[in-house]
């Protein structure tokens, strides 16, 4: 099974469907949430067959609930499969999250402890996707506005007993990192210091909100709407040195979707901090 | 602490079954309102979410009634109906029938109809991919023999009827005008996808009946008689060579060839 390639993509969208088939090589790779593909047929699926014929394909899912203590759809898990048997992706990715409860879906988000029971519940839940795949999938971290009274695990250390669990790669989210680290009061160096990078097979960069929450405090929201700012690309570029390897790096953009020129501006950019690492770590090596 | 409780009260809050007090157990002591206010931030993002994807869903409808009408009755609709699927595809089905009774817009008779036909358009897009038997394939057909043939249609055929002018109340829609019809009228729609864009056709009461027979396992010539018997002007000639172009066939059942 071919890799993503180590560059940048995009997430794609429906409406710049026809822009990206008239130019094949736009970008690097591109990334779908498979939810909004889980029709029986129609365009988004002609223009997804058709762009699948010239890009490296990611399937990022957003619907999975890997943390439900109830376990998983298992309507939800055959539909998946039946995209991935489909579009063949280079690569399948899922969130550390949970949406849905007593058949009852949020569709969003939403965090969980990292305590031992969370562990078992969340390694059940990855064993069945990748046994119904036949793949290893990757697990994201996430972005959150609350923080829990007790765990057994920082999220790193969480990350960490996951992959040796599940044999499970990571996505790694910079954007989350910073968001959740401003949220909740921690250190993002200190956090990527002691994350598993060696399992990190795919990262994610996105802009957010800055706005306010009561009183005089403010707050981060992850809404994938704007550009990625400064202090974002540095953590980037630090996670990249940590990394020691050029690592496939996506521009989400998921609300308020710009012109395609604006999303291959910032994946341009991605490139270059890329290209950059990859400089500094031949230098090293051949020093 | 158990996360399945967790992931209960969380639902509930989210959905405005319950205050924050029952999570207060599970999270860090935030001083005040934060606490409430760094939990709503998980019931705005599942309801703004949500909203939008009932726009997308029933732009019509939206065009009708405005923003926030429509805002207004989303959020009723979510409280009552939260989704049960990760699919978007699933979701949003029960809106026209929820819309018939949200008080508010209860002189809005016809509003249930209107996004009855916006979901139509949603489930005719997404639809299994088919392609409609060619021109060419009827040609070459028997003409007795096809009269006692079925017809299967596309999956992505659904018919509408309603007892209001709805073909035009759904075209004053997507020009977003402010011009009036009279809506006391019965009117009735044909929606289909033959290739990579949805048609809708507004149909005579004889053609809506030929082709509800259809769908009904009918035979053509069954479905023939049907329509001149709800409709005195019917033009059959005229019906088969629209049921031939507008690419309503997937098969012709029990054809003898």
């Amino acid at each position: 099974m071919s890799t993503l390639p180590a560059r940048s993509g995009i997430g794609l969208k429906a409406r710049h469907y026809s822009q990206l088939i008239e130019n094949p090589t736009a970008t690097g790779w591109l990334e779908v949430h498979p939810e909004n593909y889980m029709g029986a047929g129609g365009p988004p699926h002609r223009y997804l067959g058709k762009l699948r014929e010239h890009y490296p394909l990611s399937m990022h899912g957003v619907g999975m609930s890997l943390g439900s203590a109830q376990g998983l759809d298992p309507k939800h898990l055959s539909r998946l499969r039946a995209l991935v048997d489909r579009y063949q992706p280079e690569q399948v990715s899922e969130h550390l999250s949970w949406s849905h409860w007593n058949g009852v879906f949020l569709n969003d988000l939403l965090p969980m402890p990292y305590t031992k029971e969370s562990l078992a519940v969340v390694s059940t839940n990855i064993d069945k996707v990748q046994n119904a795949l036949g793949r290893r999938i990757l697990i994201e971290n996430p972005s959150t506005y609350i923080d829990f009274e007790r765990g057994d695990y920082s999220e790193p250390e969480f990350f960490r007993a996951l992959a040796k669990h599940c044999d499970c790669g990571i996505l790694l989210d910079i954007n989350n990192v910073f968001v959740s680290a401003f949220n909740n009061g921690f250190d993002p160096i200190e956090y990527l210091d002691n994350f598993p990078l060696a399992q990190v097979g795919e990262i994610h960069l996105a802009g957010h909100t800055l706005t306010h929450l009561d009183g005089e405090r403010q707050i981060r929201i992850d809404d994938h709407g704007s550009e990625v700012i400064t202090e974002v690309w540095q953590l980037y570029e630090y996670s990249l040195s940590l990394l020691g390897k050029p690592v496939a790096t996506l521009i989400e953009w998921d609300t308020k979707v710009p012109e395609l020129e604006v999303l291959l501006a910032e994946s341009q950019k991605a490139d270059s901090y890329l290209q950059t690492a990859t400089e500094s770590l031949r230098r090293t090596a051949l020093s | 602490m158990k996360l399945e409780e967790l992931q209960e009260s969380m639902t509930h809050f989210v959905f405005n079954q319950s205050d924050e007090r029952t999570l207060r157990q599970y999270l860090k002591s935030y001083h005040g309102d934060e606490l409430r206010a760094r939990l709503s931030i998980y019931r705005n993002n599942t309801y703004h979410s949500l909203i939008e994807a009932l726009k997308d869903l029933y732009p019509s409808v939206v065009n009708t009634i405005g923003e926030n009408l429509f805002t207004a009755s989303a959020r009723d609709f979510l409280s009552n109906h939260p989704p049960h699927s990760a699919a978007m595809v699933d979701f949003g089905h029960e809106f026209p029938l929820f819309i018939r009774t949200f008080g508010p817009l209860a002189s809005l008779t016809y509003l249930g109809d209107l996004a009855a036909v916006d979901l139509a358009r949603h489930l005719s897009y997404h639809a299994a991919e088919q392609s409609p038997l060619p021109a060419e394939a009827f040609s070459q057909l028997d003409i007795a023999a096809v009269a006692q043939a079925k017809i299967k249609p596309l999956d992505s055929v659904h018919l509408i009827s309603s007892p209001f002018a709805i073909f035009d109340i759904w075209q004053l829609a997507q020009a977003q005008s402010e011009k009036k019809v009279d809506a006391d009228r019965a009117q009735h729609i044909l929606i289909l996808r033959p290739d990579a864009d949805v048609d809708i056709y507004q149909l005579g009461a004889g053609t809506f009946t030929f082709f509800q027979q259809l769908l009904d396992n009918h035979t053509l010539s069954e479905a023939l008689e049907a329509a001149l018997e709800a409709d005195h002007h019917f033009d059959s000639t005229g019906v088969i060579s629209f049921l031939i172009q507008s690419g309503f066939t997937a098969q012709i059942i029990g054809e003898a060839s």
